[in-house]
């Protein structure tokens, strides 16, 4: 125990939050989720399965299946920092505006940056912690994180609780540039998937909109899976689609 | 089939039903020389059931659709006659009855084979096929056209065709389409090429009696992208879109397109009179909250200065519903006829956006 107390005392806001990313996502990862969109009279309900390759900045996500059917089968691809969809139904494959990267995705509370991860919370935040308290199973680090002034992201400031040991994040609270909090994230329901100990559901609360937010439930995941470069090839997207 | 076949096919199955109510008036031809605006009065109600089952780079994938439409008897007859002058592609595999104040259709909307692997693509029936970069105005898109300039959106159009993709390692592949049908036949391949910075296709093909060559791109440009697609055809001249999308702060979408058809006739008479040489389109949209959107489209001829803006709201709730309600603004000169000094009817074509009166809608719908 001696050994872990020395060790968390010596942790820097920066290896935190690289270790929160570690745990989150590895080098790649494959699965599954589910998310479920809720609104004060509505809910929509999809299937996703995802590919992503974080060294090579380059990821793939499908709607295997959605409540209303109209959005089975669609692909999106991101690579290079470049980003397409594939709309099955229209037979159409679009090279999408970078501007719609910080947009709602699919109408939920995420943005596509949430899912295809263009920025990243170690390279492109500065860092500190602000406070730490005991839990029962450690500590609990509460830190700031605030972006540095070129990178591309809508956040003024992230404040993010991150359970140690295990680097698991407990939630986040996201700002916009006048200070207001625009959006809740908890993390629960901490279980083993891919072999590692991490939240299973993710629950995204606008600030400000009642009633409304979005749950992502991972149904399953694995680390370090080798990726062929085929999947993230824009020719094989109608592939991707039908698989 | 084999059992071990059999045990590995994943099925899926679902579908949508709509209905639209729609009010406006239609200009109409009582006589030789009489042509007056009457109601236009139509209820319709569309139902598609989907059917697909998928094993080992194999898919099967089908739609049957119904429509029913309701109407007074200019409704009805309006409906008949843009059906019958519908392209039923290769098989005729369609019911088509009604009189008076109803019509029904029955058909396949969609029915192909499709094989998938890392270096082939082959599909065969009738399905989707489209070729387009653009949205409003699509020239390349010779196998599945969508008529944007329609007041009324159209549904996305089928194509009983033979495809083949090939697929070699590199940011280029190939396609192949050949698409039969009862009247002509459609042909084409082209060359598609993927790089970070530009989406490049190379066209070439033969459409209805005409070959044609063309080139279409897409490139992010200041946070937006640029789509653009050339077409020359061997006898008929040559048409230009470029268009340009971005999303704005506030999650407004803005798309706007100009296309150049140099296939119209200066004099607006003959065989392309409906066709004239420069439109302009614009959509700006927003989806608030995921259950409102809001969008209005504004098309314009700008040959003739006639324009169509259409205002549309949609509304989800519960479970895969959804509602809308939108309008149908037309500015344009009319068509007139008029007797010369023999009495013989002179026609004088109207604007590109005249003959159409202002109207609403109202639909309901629901996926699953």
């Amino acid at each position: 125990m001696a050994i872990i107390s020395v060790f968390l005392l010596s942790l820097t806001a920066e290896e935190i939050i690289r270790g929160v990313e570690d745990l989150t996502r590895g080098t790649t990862t494959v699965g599954t989720y589910r998310m479920e969109v809720i609104r004060p009279d509505y809910q929509n309900t999809y299937e996703i399965r995802f590919w992503d390759d974080r060294d090579k900045s380059r990821s793939l996500m499908v709607v295997t299946k959605s409540s209303t059917g109209k959005d089975d089968g669609t692909v999106f691809l991101k690579n290079r920092g470049k980003f397409w969809m594939y709309l099955p139904k229209a037979g159409k494959k679009l090279r999408m505006p970078p501007s719609m990267m910080m947009d709602p995705w699919m109408g939920s509370d995420l943005t596509n940056d949430d899912l295809v991860h263009e920025s990243s919370l170690s390279e492109d935040y500065d860092s500190r912690i602000i406070s730490e308290k005991e839990v029962p199973h450690g500590t609990r680090y509460t830190l700031e994180l605030v972006p540095h002034e070129d990178a591309p992201v809508v956040w003024g400031k992230i404040i993010l609780a991150v359970d140690m040991p295990g680097y698991i994040p407990v939630w986040a609270e996201y700002y916009d540039e006048e200070g207001k909090k625009v959006r809740t994230i908890n993390y629960s329901e901490v279980k083993t998937l891919g072999g590692r100990r991490m939240p299973a559901v993710v629950e995204v609360i606008p600030g400000d909109k009642k009633g409304q937010k979005t749950t992502l439930t991972l149904i399953d995941i694995r680390f370090g899976v080798s990726i062929p470069d085929e999947r993230f090839d824009v020719n094989q997207m109608e592939r991707w689609s039908e698989e | 089939m084999t059992p071990a076949v059999l045990l590995a096919l994943r099925f899926s199955a679902g579908g949508d039903v709509y209905c639209q109510f729609t009010e406006t008036r239609v200009l109409w031809p009582f006589s030789q020389t009489d042509l007056r605006y009457v109601p236009f009065r139509l209820g319709q109600g569309r139902g598609i059931f989907r059917f697909g089952a998928t094993s080992a780079g194999l898919r099967f994938y089908a739609e049957l659709a119904h429509e029913l439409y309701i109407g007074n008897i200019y409704a009805c007859s309006t409906v008949l006659e843009g059906l019958a002058a519908s392209d039923p592609g290769f098989l005729d595999l369609e019911a088509l009855s009604g009189s008076g104040r109803a019509v029904q259709r029955d058909y396949l909307r969609r029915a192909s084979l499709e094989y998938q692997s890392r270096y082939l693509g082959l599909a065969v029936g009738r399905r989707v096929l489209n070729w387009s970069t653009t949205f409003f105005w699509t020239p390349l898109n010779i196998f599945t056209p969508q008529n944007n300039l329609s007041p009324v959106p159209e549904d996305v159009p089928f194509s009983d065709c033979a495809f083949a993709a090939l697929r070699p390692p590199g940011p280029v592949s190939l396609e192949f389409a050949y698409s039969p049908s009862s009247d002509s036949w459609r042909a084409g391949a082209r060359a598609l090429c993927y790089l970070p910075w530009i989406d490049l296709v190379l066209e070439a093909g033969y459409n209805r009696g005409d070959s044609l060559a063309g080139a279409g791109l897409s490139v992010n440009l200041l946070d937006g992208t640029l789509r653009a697609e050339a077409c020359f055809y061997r006898r008929a001249e040559p048409r230009y879109v470029i268009g340009y999308d971005r999303m704005f702060p506030g999650s407004i979408y803005i798309l706007a397109e100009y296309y150049h058809n140099s296939r119209a006739d200066p004099a607006g008479y003959g065989l392309y009179s409906f066709y004239k040489k420069d439109y302009a389109g614009v959509l700006v949209s927003r989806t608030y909250d995921l259950v409102w959107n809001f969008a209005l489209y504004g098309l314009a001829c700008a040959s003739d200065g006639s324009f169509m803006a259409m205002p549309l709201i949609k509304r989800a709730f519960g479970r895969g519903f959804e509602a809308r309600v939108g309008a149908y603004y037309f500015y344009g000169r009319d068509t007139e006829i008029s007797s010369d000094s023999s009495g013989s009817p002179v026609i004088t074509k109207g604007d590109y956006f005249g003959d159409l009166w202002p109207g609403v809608f109202v639909g309901v719908g629901y996926g699953f």
